[in-house]
């Protein structure tokens, strides 16, 4: 399945939540939208369902026109950030509640429904309401609902966002196994850019309703294309690029484990943190202006408030903007 | 803010669906409700085809009128103010605590709803009288017409109120609690709010009732203690004089009218998440809540229980002296003697039958309502919740002549059996309507979302989330509605009937009869008029259970 | 609701009103009577109509007498009934000014006496009773009174708040007494009703909305503070009969009684002039008429109807209750209502 948005935009009132977005999602992609909340992925993961109507632009799935189609006849399935069971129902009504609206026969879609908890590891839940369940449990029967009907493209609203942290690393490997398990395409909304790593084979970045940044995890990584984007997923440590011996204005990117001390530093820096964590100390320097994270070895180097020579590998380092003149 | 573009969650019915859902109501008041009371008001003022304002002015300016008026509304006030304050903690008691007897007692509430007004006298007299027990005599004062709208009155507060606080999450009391707030202080601020809607909406009902009151003030009141409603009453009966009538009616309308527009303007449509509860609520535990529990249900019980229990035990006190069945075995020996006496079975069924017709009819036409209310725009959901609750507020009196000179068109219903079971709905629709529209209002928006990405229509995704989420407080509706129709003597009364009657009405027959036998038939009559409704109500109570993954 | 239950509710409308259309009656051969919920006969007695005529009687009830004449009137135009039956003299005249019925001579009118019959015979009396004071034998003994004899009695001190009456506007007995204190003290006397009204309110008159509440309420039968209440002289017999009693427990006082005559009509509206004319001449005669007293606690109009054991035996006879001219009601009526009322109320 193939999903196609042409310069979608959704505004409330004065708000402009989703400005002229084309995207388009290929057959069996798993793809992640990421953005800080308040960008529009949550509205653009209802535009593509269907719940929230749009100001311009069109939505085709498999080439076809969707933009009026209802959302119940899209062939697209939503996972809510809160669930949304069903609270007058079993689990296993809940699951098996796609296939009844499908039509599929009473008996055939309770053992389908059973299936598919078992597949997302709820054996035996199925006759028990929803409120009784853990926020995990019931993360997975929002899953098993939605996966339940097969629908062609698998939207997932920021799936363990009510999670503890704790949970989430475990979920989200099984949510992407289950996926797997269906062959379907997907598209993933989070403001985490762990998740959106872990899970996606391509994503886009949102910011203020635009589409800032597509591209592979990869790809994103190595040419994020703009400080908003570097920051977004997680390049925190951005220094003007003459400190690494690039020519034009603008921000590169250096991990901080890039760094040397050397008493024969190319570079200087006033030590203004020093945080030991983990055997290593990581300190913050600041120089002309701008401020640099450095991981170093198990030694520290010199006290806080003096002054330090360092090294780092223009190798490492990853061009966030070229700022051309 | 996500659902203001929503193509979900706001109306499930689409344009042309709201509109039918609209339709369909309105057709129904306005043949049954707004034509009739037209119809007799326009004869009353303008008996000659156009209408004269001086009977207007007079009825205006006769102090005697004034002060019916002005006593009217202030009663009402007060009856409102008492039976909320009575009845809101005891709606918390069965909100938020199990205890032994608790569905009986809940059902219990519903009882006095249906006790003819003498019969509900004489064990008040037998209270407060001039020879009551307590000593106190209340008699002709506007005490104890107080006392008897909180006794009619109260299960409204309980069950109304309650069915929405037992939905409440109590997590958002537990937070202020953890914030530094009293008792006190969360019940007024965080409680109390969120309660408003559903006070809001029972108080309406309880205002609407005690403006009307007619047989209560018309038993205990005195002359000098009379409502617009009995003195329209007074007006047709011993003058017919239609224009005073009409005048008064109209001045009743007018006055429900803006009270109504008044609370709905104060009414928000607050959509408050609720919780959805499959287990019951917990036994008191502390010593603190079991002694407010107990302190509650004893007060209640000394309000609700002692009439009631005089009346029982009345009920055994036989003709010939001594305790027994006597009363209860005469009610089906007494028609062998006058056939002024009802076969009770008769009468019974009669009832049931009638009641079991008119909560259909409410149910039908009061949850389409609740829907048109919660799914229009603003402005006419306003208009149309005003339309709804209006005849509540309509002198029975008006209603049934109403029917009579309106209803030979374009059929002639008029001494149709219908009539009946739908003069009761009449007054039953706004008991639906308000147990339900708080609760429709409410289902979370998302669900609805998650049937339709499930590939449920509108309409499926209504009935199959909506729906049965809201069927608890249908149900508290229909139960209502039951009650109402086993009950009502209003405008049945002044419809001409086949001559055989419901339950109230047999007791009225009883009790229009000198003598021992026939009196004591009457209480037992009532007894089991009790009965009869408290089995049905705890039969409907049993329905709005949630059924799903119940422990 | 969905489409389907709203189309569900509009058929099963549709089908109600279609039904209900059907079961009204325009076969010619259905008489309708329209009655006040007290209207009473044995079961099987209109039958007897029906067998003589082969035309099938259909009962309505309308509430009180005041409601069910109202009902008469508000549907004069397309009537909802043949025959009316139950309205009294106090409320005759309402019915009359307002043209309600096709006079007719009943056959058996010769047996009722003149004194109860109207002129034109516009209306057929059937049945009469009096309203007078009654009395509880055990309440009085227990207050060491003798039981009044006249009105004057009321108003003596000893009395004081001993009597309990029905409101004249909402209650027929209690228009009932108050026309026999209009008798007993008219209109323009030095001494008229209501100066004595001024005086039972000052000796405590209490006042009920209706015979029920006086009765079952403040009557101290039933518990209540007033051991005089306004009655039938027929309550006597009735507690005999209903409290499986051999000696009744309450009296009557003969004097101030008034005579309450029910009349039946011949709706003016109805198709079926002739029929209901039948019905008429069936309520007066022997069958009806024997079967009246027991069942409605009142004298048949028919004088050569023997009364029943337990009723003439309990039944004390007033001294010449107050009959007064339905015309002379009809223009005073409400003129008398509303000045008693003001007297209440003051």
């Amino acid at each position: 399945m193939s999903l196609d948005l042409r310069n979608i935009t959704v505004s409330f009132g004065d708000t402009v939540a989703v400005s002229n977005v084309d995207l388009s999602i290929r057959t069996g992609e798993r793809f992640a939208v990421m953005g800080p909340s308040g960008s529009g992925k949550s509205t653009l993961l209802r535009v593509i369902a269907g719940l929230t109507a749009t100001d311009t632009g069109t939505i085709s799935i498999d080439n076809e026109d969707m933009t009026k189609t209802a959302a119940h006849v899209r062939p697209v399935g939503l996972m809510f950030q809160d669930y949304a069971l069903f609270p007058h129902m079993t689990v296993l009504e809940n699951v098996a509640y796609g296939l009844r609206m499908a039509g599929v026969e009473s008996r055939q879609r309770s053992a389908r429904a059973g299936e598919l908890l078992d597949l997302v590891g709820l054996s035996g839940f199925g006759g028990r309401a929803p409120e009784t369940l853990s926020g995990g449990e019931q993360q997975r029967v929002a899953l098993a609902r939605t996966l339940a009907p097969s629908p062609s493209l698998v939207l997932l609203d920021e799936p363990l966002g009510s999670l503890d942290v704790s949970l989430r690393e475990n979920l989200l490997k099984e949510t992407r196994s289950i996926l797997d398990a269906f062959d379907t395409t997907s598209i993933y909304v989070t403001h985490d850019r762990g998740e959106a790593f872990a899970f996606a084979d391509r994503m886009a970045i949102l910011d203020g309703g635009n589409v800032v940044r597509i591209g592979t995890p990869d790809d994103i990584w190595h040419a994020p294309g703009s400080e908003f984007v570097a920051r977004a997923i997680g390049q925190s440590n951005l220094i003007p690029r003459h400190f690494v011996g690039r020519s034009g204005q603008g921000l590169c990117f250096v991990p901080s484990g890039s760094a040397s001390i050397s008493p024969s530093g190319a570079l200087e820096g006033r030590i203004v943190h020093d945080l030991f964590q983990d055997g290593m100390h990581t300190l913050t320097v600041a120089m002309d202006g701008t401020e640099v994270t450095l991981d170093i070895s198990s030694v520290a180097p010199a006290a806080v408030d003096s002054l330090v020579r360092f090294d780092i590998d223009p190798d490492a380092a990853i061009d966030v903007s070229v700022d051309e003149i | 803010m996500d659902q203001d573009r929503s193509l979900v969650a706001r109306n499930p019915f689409g344009r042309w669906g709201t509109a039918v859902v609209i339709a369909v109501p309105t057709a129904v008041l306005g043949y049954f409700f707004a034509y009739p009371v037209i119809s007799i008001t326009y004869r009353g003022l303008a008996p000659t085809g156009h209408i004269d304002p001086t009977v207007l002015f007079d009825v205006l300016r006769d102090p005697s009128l004034q002060g019916v008026a002005a006593f009217t509304l202030w009663q009402a006030v007060l009856s409102t103010f008492l039976t909320v304050a009575a009845g809101l903690p005891a709606a918390w008691v069965f909100a938020r605590f199990d205890f032994p007897g608790r569905s009986i007692m809940r059902a219990a509430t519903l009882v006095p709803f249906v006790l003819p007004t003498l019969v509900v006298g004489t064990a008040f007299l037998a209270l407060i009288g001039p020879r009551g027990v307590t000593g106190v005599d209340l008699t002709g004062t506007l005490a104890i017409i107080l006392l008897a709208h909180v006794f009619y009155n109260y299960a409204i507060v309980v069950r109304g109120v309650g069915t929405y606080w037992e939905r409440l999450d109590p997590s958002f009391e537990e937070a202020a609690r953890t914030l530094g707030a009293s008792r006190w202080q969360t019940f007024r601020t965080v409680t109390l709010p969120m309660l408003a809607p559903a006070i809001a909406s029972t108080s309406a009902l309880v205002f609407l009732f005690s403006f009307t009151s007619f047989g209560v003030v018309l038993l205990l009141g005195d002359l000098s203690h009379s409502t617009i409603e009995v003195e329209i009453w007074r007006q047709t009966t011993a003058f017919l004089r239609l224009d005073v009538a009409s005048t008064l009616a109209v001045l009743q309308l007018i006055g429900v009218g803006t009270i109504l527009v008044l609370y709905g303007r104060y009414q928000r449509r607050t959509a408050i998440q609720f919780k959805h509860r499959a287990t019951p609520p917990p036994r008191p535990a502390t010593t603190r809540e079991k002694a407010a529990v107990w302190t509650v249900l004893g007060t209640s019980g000394l309000l609700l229980g002692l009439p009631m229990g005089i009346l029982v035990g009345r009920s055994l006190v036989q003709p010939s002296g001594g305790i027994g069945l006597a009363n209860y075995t005469n009610l089906f020996s007494l028609p062998d003697q006058s056939a002024a006496f009802a076969d009770p079975l008769e009468a019974i069924g009669n009832s049931v039958g009638f009641a079991v017709a008119a909560s259909i009819f409410a149910l039908l036409v009061g949850t389409l309502a609740s829907a048109a209310l919660s799914y229009s725009r603003r402005r006419v959901a306003r208009a149309f919740d005003v339309f709804v609750m209006l005849p509540l507020g309509t002198s029975a009196v008006t209603i049934g002549f109403g029917f009579l000179i309106a209803l030979d068109w374009p059929v002639d219903l008029r001494t149709s059996l219908i009539l009946i079971p739908i003069a009761h709905a009449l007054v039953a629709i706004p008991f639906v309507v308000r147990t339900t529209t708080p609760s429709m209002g409410s289902v979370q928006h998302h669900l609805r979302e998650a049937a339709a990405t499930l590939g449920a229509d509108p309409l499926t995704a209504w009935k199959t989330v909506d729906l049965p989420l809201v069927a608890r407080s249908i149900f508290v509706g229909a139960a209502f509605a039951f009650a109402i129709s086993m009950g009502e003597f209003g405008a049945t009364a002044f419809i001409a009937r086949p001559a055989s009657p419901t339950i109230p009405i047999a007791i009225f027959r009883l009790l229009g009869r000198p003598g021992a036998a026939p009196f004591g038939a009457a209480v037992a009559l009532s007894v089991i008029l009790m009965g009869i409704t408290g089995i049905a109500v705890l039969v409907m109570d049993s329905l709005r259970q949630p059924t799903a993954g119940d422990l | 609701m969905t489409k389907h239950t709203a189309t569900l509710a509009l058929l099963l409308f549709a089908l109600l009103l279609a039904a209900a259309g059907c079961t009204k009656d325009s076969t010619p051969d259905e008489i309708v009577l329209l009655t006040h919920d007290s209207f009473a006969l044995s079961e099987g007695t209109l039958d007897a109509f029906t067998d003589e005529t082969g035309i099938p009687v259909t009962v309505r009830t309308a509430g009180d007498a005041g409601t069910m004449i109202n009902q008469a009137i508000l549907t004069r135009d397309n009537p909802i009934a043949d025959v009316i039956f139950g309205i009294d003299n106090t409320f005759l005249s309402r019915a009359i000014d307002n043209e309600l019925f096709i006079p007719h001579t009943a056959s058996d009118i010769e047996t009722v006496p003149d004194l109860l019959r109207i002129e034109g015979d516009a209306a057929t009396p059937i049945d009469f009773g009096d309203v007078c004071i009654n009395y509880d034998i055990a309440g009085l003994r227990e207050r060491d009174l003798p039981a009044p004899r006249t009105l004057a009695d009321l108003v003596d001190d000893r009395y004081m708040g001993m009597l309990v009456v029905e409101d004249p506007a909402t209650s027929s007995p209690g228009l009932a007494f108050l026309l026999a204190t209009i008798a007993a003290y008219p209109d323009g006397a030095e001494y008229d009703w209501k100066a004595y009204w001024r005086d039972l309110f000052d000796n405590g008159v209490v006042v009920a909305s209706d015979w029920s509440e006086a009765y079952y309420t403040a009557f101290t039968r039933a518990g209540g503070g007033q051991p005089l209440v306004v009655s039938y002289a027929s309550s006597p017999p009735a507690e005999v009969l209903f409290g499986e009693l051999t000696e009744a427990p309450t009296g009557v006082m003969t004097e101030g009684c008034y005579r309450q005559i029910e009349y039946a009509g011949i709706l003016s509206g109805t198709p079926h002039e002739s029929e209901a004319g039948a019905l008429i001449d069936f309520l007066l005669s022997e069958t009806v008429q024997a079967d009246i007293p027991l069942n409605m606690f009142v004298y048949p109009a028919n004088s050569e109807v023997p009364l029943p054991e337990v009723f003439s035996a309990h039944t004390t006879f007033p001294d010449n209750p107050t009959v007064m001219d339905p015309g002379t009601i009809g223009a005073n009526r409400e003129r008398w209502i509303e000045e008693w009322t003001r007297i209440a109320r003051s």
